[in-house]
Order: structure tokens, then sequence, then C-alpha cells
């Protein structure tokens, strides 16, 4: 072992001054053979820097029996516990846990406080040097559990404990819980799947057709083969919350009576606006064009995001009783003096609609377009003739969309000129998804990479084609943009009959006095305006951040409250299955109308079994204290130098810890309600082997019988999952009954219906249904 | 508070030992383990070290009447105590063995001789505190002491031989 600090603790408020001092850095030493089996195997995520002895606390050593309850002092020993003749006549169950437990030589020394805290017994956690140097397992800061794909016999089969932030939902900018939806999906649920899913992002259907996708690059399934296709999940949740938009997008429960300006309908505006409506504020938007959704309407094309899409969303909204007015421009039409009167908060969120000039000669000539004014009069159903032979210049995905539309529209030659490199590693990469790269380039758009404009030249006032100069690098190391361009080098022509400029766009100049206003506390100002261009999910997300500010500003009681995350397991597994494939349509068909929308939907079956690919990513070791499942089952209450709180509210496992004790936080004593004298009381446990003894399974359980008949039951499970499980149903599902091999048998059946075992551990299943049977038939 | 702790007292064998803590060669260290301590520095190597793990029992001892594994057990938490070892069983004045022992050898209950230690130790608390142990206890009593000699029927027919003897 390394050296430490070490304190014999003589009372329980020094222990826990020190505890405090060390601020986590120091371990109780309770007895037992737990720590300090972990300090010297080295297998700490960190080597303590200080052992705080609690043995040498005088008082807490106890059992005692008082009316109707059994208290025990946190630092009896397991051997007085096994052999106490009080515990044996009115916690049978306890005592048949305790004396499991480990040998007897252990028992002498362990407590059954120590016994409560340990830590986990997983194998990869523990003897990192078995197989030859360190495993990082996730508990040590590793990515993933080991179990998950080598070996497993002794882990949970009923998933893992959660991770405390998801590689996915972390990677998104609205933080959706991807893998708390996705095991809904898993399990079949999928109207609870698509609840989660509106928590964080009330545009789904959106977001599925053209999110930029943050979350899979950071899935661990990538590592592995492929990442899980969340994405194409997303669209087909998505397309069902549209599809029942009366149902998922209500009203809210109670109005707040204020009243909020959202102007703007964009997806930052559409965004902050469902949000402010949940909260129970009135809210209308403003758009200045005619139709609502900003740029998901105007800028991005048909065939990437349809139109009947976003009136859908439009109308679900509405449906919430969000109030839309077109055709409104702020500062023009309507000041932000004039809405303060009548509102009492203001967000604004108008984006980014003007085009950046490029600054060479010739901009000025007829055939010049600047691509989103472009894409805007397309989508606005205007015919802007362009000719067959069109160069786009920016490297961005208004660039390509604006190329692609262009084929769609019957132009022939399409040319894309831009400044960045065309090699994915570079640092001055595209700035334009690979897909939507990949994808231009099959319809026959052709990319010039490392270009710069030199002129646009022109014949008679009309465009004629661009004058190029080679560009050596676009962005210093930092990502600053600075071109730098080779003026000696070569120099070619592009002939072209229009130009589409896509090099940029910022909010238009004459409302930039808006910036000067948000020191006003009642308006706020966030998607694009405020960032500058970026994308649905980020405009989304700022949306959501905003209508949480303006809430807080308003001050209004919280009557909606998103559920905490709740803690349960996920449903880790591995299963061999290849990505899904997206369907296109194909390219013949695609090109010749903009309105086909190009990627296909999924159906449900194929994103369940896609969903099945999901690691669910946790912790997969199982809680290996006999004396918690004891505890749970009779009920106790475990008294803290914090708390007093239920056995079974103690135990929640992440995948960092075992139980909520905090690092400062000492066990004291054990209350235990006395169950009626005439119950049966059970311990069951399958071990491998006497010394380390870590259950396989255990099993709990309390019964009340009268004539063959249950009269009250409670059932523990140990050994299967990262936390004891409690089985709530099972009174409903026994009491009443009579007790007989078919019925214990139906039970079990039912309870491990929702196992789901791993790789080489189904076999704990059938032991452990075996000991719930016999618990249940009181049978040796 | 927290005036660390600088001695150790224990009574070991029925001597008494006043241990300094500190980081010098003859001193208690806070990492070290009763099981080394009793070796290294009192040289009592009656005691054995094999798991080093609480896994086998080779290093058991008796404390305060309890049979312990030495191997998991701090010396720096051991203040006040009062523990026996293989090498405390025979008589001090005579030498002669326990009759726990005397059995042992009498029943060939080892071959290696590597757990017995543990074993005697362990057999010799469960006599202490039982008067007439059945075989299931005396199993049980053993069940976290391993033999890699299966010596395991000769220790059980030992440990009843001893009983025998005793009634
Ligand atoms: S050496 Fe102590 S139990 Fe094995
Ligand atoms: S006699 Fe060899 S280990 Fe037991």
């Amino acid at each position: 072992m390394k050296p430490f600090e070490h304190y014999n603790a003589k009372t329980v408020k020094e222990a826990v001054n020190l505890l405090s001092r060390y601020k986590g850095n120091a371990k109780v030493n309770a007895g037992g053979t737990d720590l300090i089996s972990a300090m010297k195997n080295r297998c700490l995520k960190e080597y303590p820097k200080a052992i705080v002895n609690i043995k040498t606390i005088p008082n807490l050593n106890y059992i005692k029996t008082k009316g109707k309850t059994i208290r025990i002092g946190a630092l009896t020993k397991l051997s007085d516990i096994a052999e106490s003749p009080e515990i044996k006549k009115y916690c049978r169950l306890l005592s048949d846990a305790a004396r499991s437990v480990a040998s007897p030589n252990v028992r002498n020394m362990a407590t059954i406080a120590g016994n409560l805290a340990q830590d986990v017994r997983c194998w990869y956690y523990r003897y990192p040097h078995q197989v030859g140097g360190t495993i990082k397992c996730l508990r040590k800061g590793g990515e993933l559990c080991n179990a998950l794909l080598g070996e497993n016999r002794y882990h949970s089969i009923f998933g893992a404990a959660p991770l405390e932030n998801y590689p996915c939902s972390e990677g998104c900018p609205a933080h959706i819980d991807i893998n708390i939806y996705i095991n809904e999906i898993k399990k079949g649920n999928i109207d609870d799947a698509a609840r989660t899913l509106l928590k964080s992002n009330p545009l789904p259907a959106i977001t599925g057709r053209v999110c930029p996708v943050f979350c899979e690059p950071k899935c661990n399934r990538g590592a592995y083969d492929e990442p899980v296709a969340i994405q194409c999940i997303e669209r087909t949740i998505g397309d069902l919350i549209l599809e029942r938009y009366e149902e998922f997008y209500q009203q809210p429960v109670a109005e707040t009576g204020k009243n909020v300006a959202v102007f703007g309908s964009g997806p930052a505006g559409l965004s902050a606006a469902f949000f402010l409506r949940r909260y129970g504020h009135k809210v209308t938007i403003f758009e200045k064009f005619s139709e609502p959704g900003g740029m998901l309407l105007y800028s991005i094309p048909p065939y990437r995001l349809p139109k009947d899409i976003v009136k859908r969303q439009i109308k679900a909204l509405e449906h919430m009783g969000i109030l839309f007015k077109t055709g409104v421009e702020i500062e023009k039409d309507i000041t932000i003096q004039e809405l303060k009167k009548k509102f009492d908060a203001i967000f604004i969120a108008i984006g980014t609609w003007e085009s950046i000039k490029l600054g060479v000669p010739g901009e000025d000539a007829q055939g010049v377009y600047y691509a989103l004014d472009y894409l805007k009069r397309i989508n606005n159903g205007e015919d802007v003739g362009i000719g067959e032979k069109v160069v786009v210049i920016g490297g961005g995905s208004v660039a390509i969309d604006a190329a692609r539309t262009a084929i769609r529209k019957g132009a022939k030659d399409v040319h894309i000129v831009c400044l960045e490199s065309w090699d994915f590693d570079s640092k001055d990469r595209m700035l334009a998804l690979d897909d939507e790269i990949i994808d231009a380039e099959e319809e026959g758009i052709i990319i010039h990479p490392n270009l710069g404009i030199k002129e646009i030249l022109k014949a008679e006032g009309r465009v004629k084609g661009i004058q190029t100069v080679r560009c050596l690098s676009v962005r210093e190391a930092d990502g600053t943009f600075n071109p730098i361009f080779d003026e000696s080098g070569p120099s070619f022509v592009i002939e072209a009959e229009s130009i589409l400029i896509a090099i940029g766009q910022r909010t238009e100049n004459f409302l930039y006095s808006i910036f000067k206003i948000t020191d006003d506390p009642s308006v706020f100002i966030g998607g694009d305006m405020e960032t500058g261009p970026s994308t649905v999910i980020q405009a989304i997300a700022s949306g959501k951040e905003k209508a949480g500010a303006i809430n807080r500003f308003l001050n209004t009681t919280e009557f909606y409250k998103e559920n905490q995350r709740i803690q349960y397991f996920v449903a880790s597994n591995f299963n061999q299955l290849p990505r899904i494939k997206i369907q296109k349509v194909p390219l013949k068909e695609r090109v010749s109308d903009i309105n086909i929308e190009e990627i296909l939907s999924v159906g449900f079956d194929d994103i369940q079994t896609e969903s099945k690919r999901c690691f669910n990513c946790g912790c997969l070791a199982t809680q290996p204290s006999d004396i918690a499942v004891a505890l749970i089952a009779l009920d106790a209450v475990i008294v803290t130098t914090k708390r007093r709180i239920k056995a079974k509210d103690l135990f929640k496992a992440t995948a960092t810890r075992l139980t909520n004790l905090e690092y400062d936080e000492l066990i004291k004593d054990i209350i235990i309600p006395i169950p009626p004298i005439e119950s049966i009381q059970r311990y069951e446990k399958f071990t491998l082997r006497k010394p380390i003894d870590f259950a396989i399974a255990s099993v709990a359980g309390i019964l009340k019988i009268e004539n063959g008949i249950c009269k009250d039951v409670k059932i523990v499970l140990g050994g299967v999952a990262p936390e004891p499980i409690c089985i709530d149903g099972i009174k409903r599902d026994l009491a009443g009954k009579k007790i007989d091999h078919e019925i214990a048998e139906e039970i079990s059946q039912k309870i491990f219906k929702s196992a789901y075992p791993l790789s080489q551990n189904a076999y704990k299943v059938q032991i452990a249904k075996t000991l719930l049977k016999r618990a249940i038939m009181n049978n040796p | 508070m927290n005036n660390k702790q600088k001695t150790i007292n224990l009574k070991i064998n029925g001597e008494f030992y006043e241990f300094e803590i500190g980081e010098k060669d003859w001193q208690i260290r806070p990492h070290h383990t009763l099981s080394h301590t009793l070796r290294e520095i009192l040289n009592l190597t009656g005691t054995k070290i094999s798991c080093d793990d609480g896994a086998c029992g080779a290093c058991t001892v008796i404390m305060d009447g309890k049979a312990v594994l030495s191997c998991l057990i701090l010396t720096v938490e051991c203040d006040g105590k009062e523990i026996t070892t293989i090498e405390g069983l025979k008589d001090p004045k005579t030498g002669e063995l326990d009759l726990l022992q005397k059995k042992f050898i009498e029943h060939n209950a080892f071959q290696c001789g590597f757990c017995t230690p543990g074993m005697i130790m362990s057999s010799k608390a469960l006599l202490e505190k039982t008067q007439h142990p059945t075989e299931e206890e005396i199993k049980e009593a053993l069940s976290g002491n391993f033999c890699r000699c299966i010596s395991y029927y000769q220790v059980i027919k030992a440990v009843k031989a001893a009983l025998n003897e005793r009634r």
C-alpha cells in the first residue's frame, strides 16, 4: 500500500470534520475488507489522501429492541447481527443476510455501515493487473463499461446505472436526453419517447431532417462500428408528434397572465414561443414575411425540409395557443417602444438576412445574385431565371443548397467555387457537411476548392464568368479567417450565365440599433441574430435558454416544472447490428423536382431495431451489499449525520457511485420496524465460493400467508442490477391468491420478462427466478 | 482536536508492546497491516500471508477473542487490543503445545502446513466461544480458511478430536 494520513476518530463529529476538511479525498474505514483491499489493489480512481478510522467511536455498536422497532448501531459487527437472538427472532432475513456475507473471520471485522457503503466488486474495476494493465473502466474516467463488449457473466441483467452526463446529449446544443428516449423506443414506449424528445426539442420533425447532427459523432458506438442513427430515429418520432400534434402540443394547464412578444418565427423564435407557452405565458409571434417559419421556410430548400412539415409544425404550435402575426416588420411596422406597452417581455430573434458582399469588381453585373435571396425567392414560389451555367461562390451549407436548388430548377452546369479545401482533415475544410458535399457531387455539381475570386467578368453589363485566383490558406491555426492568395500563380476563368454568392450573412444593417437596447431588462435577443449564422438546433437551444431567462424575469410561480431526470437503469446491451441504411430517392427522380424530399422516412419497426444498437452507456456492475437488500425488504430507515432516509432511497446508483451518501456523510443508526411476527421472512442467495461471495443473485422476501392465501408480500432482488430492485407490483399480483407452484412460476416469469441479460449472463435469470420461487413458496 | 495519535499499545501473546507511529524503520506506519507488523517487526512469522486480500484465511489471528484477518487490519487501528497468534498457543512456561496443535499433528491435518496456523486460530476461536460445536458449526467457522493441499478432512477430524478430549 502507498502511504496516507491516518486518523482514529473519537467522535462522529470529529470524523465528519475530517471528511469535510479533505473534501472527498479521505475515505472512511469502518472495518471489513473493502477499503484496504481496494487500496492494496490500487483500483480506486484516486488513491485517498487520508483514512479516517471510525471503529474507535464509542457507542455505535448496539442492537436494541424497543417497542416495535429494532435499532442497530452503525458499527455493529456483522457476526453480532448474524448471531443476535433478537434479530433471529424478529428479523430473520437480516440475520440470514448477515450470515451470508463472506467468511466468519470477515464478519468478525465487518460492520453493518461498512457493508452498506461498500464499493462495487466489478472484476474490471478491481483487478486490472490480471489482464496486464489498467483498464480504464467507466468508473475511472473511461467511456464504456468493459462488461458491455467483454466478459460480463457476473454483471447486471436489468441494465446499467446511468451516466451523469451522456456524450450524445452533451454533444447536442439543446442537450436532448437522447439516451432516455432511445431507451423508451427500445422498450416500445413510443409515446414516452416522444414526450422526452419534446422536453428539450420542440421541433423534432425539423431537426430530424436538417440538423447537422452534433450527437452522432460523440456516440460511443462509433468507436466500435458506426454511431447509432440518432437523427433517423428523431425524424420518425418527430413525424409521429406532428401527426398527433393535438396530443403533444397542448395548452398549458394554467395561465400566468403574462404576455410575451416574439419577433421572428425561425427556429429560435418558435422554440422560445413553445417553452414560454409551456410556462403558461401568452405568446404572440410576429413575422415579417407572409408566412411563419423564417429560415426554415425561406432558406432551407423543400427537398431537404418539405414546406408541409414547417406548416404542420406551425399549426401544432398554434394549437398550444400561440398567436402568429405575419407581414409585420420590426421597427418599420411596429417599434420596440410600442411593443413594450403591450407586452411584459419581448424576445427578438430575427436572424441574419443580409448577405455579405464579395467586394470584387463586377459584382454589380446583371446575373449576380445572393444565394439567400435566390433561395428566398424560389421558396416563395417565384421563378428566377438563372440560365443553365451557374457558378456558386462559397463553401458552406447555403452554397450547397443554392447549387442543388439550381440543378432542380433546370441548370445544367453548376459549379461551386470556394476558398476552402476539399480534404476532410484540413483546417480549411469546407464548412458544408460531408453528406451535403457528397450529395451535391452525386448530382453532378462540380466543386472547385482552394479558389478565390479576382473578378466577376462581364460583357455588356451581364455576367460572363469569373476570374479565379489560387487560395493558399483560409484560416489561421486558431481558426481566424485570413485568406492568403497566390496572386502571381495561375488564374483561370470559369464561364457562367449567373453567379450566386453565398459567403455569409448577417443581421440587416438598419436593425443594429436593436442591439443597443439589450440593456433593457424586458427585451431579449437570441438565435442567429445574437450568435451569427449557426444551425437550427443551436437556434432552438438559444430559444429555450432565452425562454427560461424571460420566465425568470417575469418571475411567475413556476407551475410547469420539467420532470427531473428520473433515475432508472438503462438497458445496456450490445447487439451485433448494422446501422440502418438511409434510403434516398433515386438521383434522376430527385433532381427533377425541388419538392421531392430526398431522404425517405423510416418506419417504427426500423427505428426500434436501430434503437437496439444504442449501448445505453452505463456501468453494469451490480450492487454487492447483502444487507442493503435485506434492509430494503424490511423497510428500514437509515439515519445518517445529515438525514433520515428510507433504505430504498439511499441506494440510488449512477455509473460512478452506488449510494447517494455524500463524502462527508456517515451512517449512524439503522431503524427497522419489526414485521408482523407471523410473517415469513426469507433471504436466498446464490454465490460461487465462500470468502469472495458476492451474490450472483439474491432475494429477500417477506410474506404474510393465511390458510395458504397470500395477504401481503414484499420482494427485493439483489445481485442482478446496480441497485437492489424492489418489486413494486408484486403485492397487486399476489395478494389474495393461493400460493402454489403455478402462481410462483407466473410471477417470476412476469418479473424477469423485463430483464436484459448481457451476452454471457442469461444464466443469472434462471438462478434469480429459482430463488424467487423458493422465497414465494417458502421452500428450503 | 485531531491530536494525532503518536503511540499504539498492544498486548500480543500475553506481552505488552508500545509502538511509535512514524516513518522510521522501527516505527509503525499508517499503511502497515497487522500481518506485516507481526511478521516484519516482531518476527512472529507463524502468521502467514497468502492472498493478502481477505480471501484465504492464512493470516488469521485472534483479536479480543475473535478470529480476524490480520492482512486487512491496519496496525494503527489496533490500539488497546489483545492479540493471540499461533506462537501464543503453547504454554509459555512449559512450552507444551495447545491441545488443538497436538491433535492437528496427530491427525496429520496438513500437508505443506501453510494454511495451518490460520486453520488452528479459527478453530481455537470457535472452541473458546462454543462449548460443543456441531460438525456443521466447525465447517462454518473454518469456511474462510483455504487449503491448497486439501487437508480439510483431517482438519475436521483434528478439531473433533480436540473437542472429544476436552469433554
Ligand atoms: S492473507 Fe489474509 S486472508 Fe489471505
Ligand atoms: S496444508 Fe498446504 S495449504 Fe493447507
